[in-house]
């Protein structure tokens, strides 16, 4: 009688659940960065210029137990970060109805700066007057799927005058968050 | 996954004619879809009770396991939900017990949302509080 939000990674067009995994992994040589090794595909601080990692595309899917009497809406997705200075360093985030493959070069669906999308602005995945949930009555029926809202697409930024190290411990603490609402039917 | 069904609301309407009585409804029950619609009762006191000690049988006056009670103004309840925070980058979950409501005189509409040490109520739908240990909810 239960639902639960989990978050999948779309690499591919074929999402996988990375709900457990510790971090997410920004790479330069492999869409794929569920893998939690960060020796794998580090961004490269360049001489000039900005290195691009590949988009991370992700999506939420809506896990309903036998028998769910609940609502899910307001879906959203907000950061909190400690960094006051992130110079040379760069996210952005996006959102895509349609999956794309992600691409390392600087992407046009991840346009907006991810730290200043914080919980007074979060990042808008469903609209806020429609409800998802199972069967008929006055929501949305999501698919046999589960996948609800729109996709996020991050991309991190390297310029030459980055710090070295990973970001929480260069800059500061990075937090990504998503929020939703459940009510009973 | 609903983890804080531990803790519950409990909505207080009072009749706006002489001659009603006060009603008392928990959340989810059958009937708080009608009286929260009715037009001849207003929401008057939302109190966040704990379910392994609440007795919903007990009169209104003895109600047990309350966390937190709200005194309101003459309200129209909205809606009750739960606010529920995934925080992807490290796996906690937490659950904050809320419900929106509208004063009838004011038309003001509030967001009310409940945490272990205080009541938050804002007319920032989007309320966040940081401190994690602070949660209801496991």
């Amino acid at each position: 009688m239960s639902a639960t939000i989990r978050i999948y990674d779309y690499a591919a067009n074929v999402g996988v659940d990375i709900t457990d995994v510790d971090s997410i992994v920004f790479r330069t040589t492999n869409a794929d960065s569920t893998n939690q090794d960060l020796s794998v595909g580090s961004l490269i601080i360049p001489l000039s210029g900005t290195a691009y990692s590949y988009e991370k595309v992700l999506r939420m899917h809506v896990d309903w137990s036998v028998g769910a009497t609940e609502k899910v809406s307001n879906l959203q997705a907000f950061c909190l970060s400690s960094a006051a200075d992130t110079t040379g360093v760069g996210f952005s985030v996006g959102t895509a109805e349609e999956w794309a493959a992600p691409i390392a070069t600087d992407s046009q669906k991840a346009t907006l700066n991810f730290l200043a999308k914080d919980t007074r602005d979060p990042i808008l995945l469903t609209p806020a007057d429609q409800k998802y949930g199972l069967g008929a009555g006055d929501h949305i029926q999501i698919a046999d799927l589960g996948a609800i809202g729109d996709f996020i697409v991050l991309q991190m930024d390297v310029l030459s005058t980055a710090t070295v190290g990973d970001f929480q411990n260069t800059y500061g603490f990075l937090r990504f968050y998503i929020r939703y609402d459940i009510e009973e039917n | 996954m609903r983890p804080n069904r531990r803790y519950k609301w409990v909505f207080t309407f009072a009749g706006e004619k002489e001659g009603l009585l006060d009603v008392t409804l928990e959340e989810g029950h059958k009937d708080l879809k009608f009286i929260k619609d009715s037009k001849l009762c207003s929401l008057i006191i939302a109190t966040l009770v704990d379910t392994e000690v609440y007795d919903p049988f007990a009169p209104h006056s003895e109600i047990e396991g309350v966390v937190h009670s709200v005194l309101l103004a003459p309200s129209t309840l909205q809606r009750v939900f739960s606010r529920v925070e995934q925080d992807i980058t490290n796996g906690k979950t937490r659950v904050i017990p809320a419900f929106s409501y509208e004063n009838r005189e004011t038309n003001e509409v509030s967001h009310c949302f409940a945490f272990m040490d205080r009541v938050v109520t804002t007319a920032d739908k989007n309320y966040h509080r940081e401190e994690w240990a602070m949660a209801l909810s496991k």
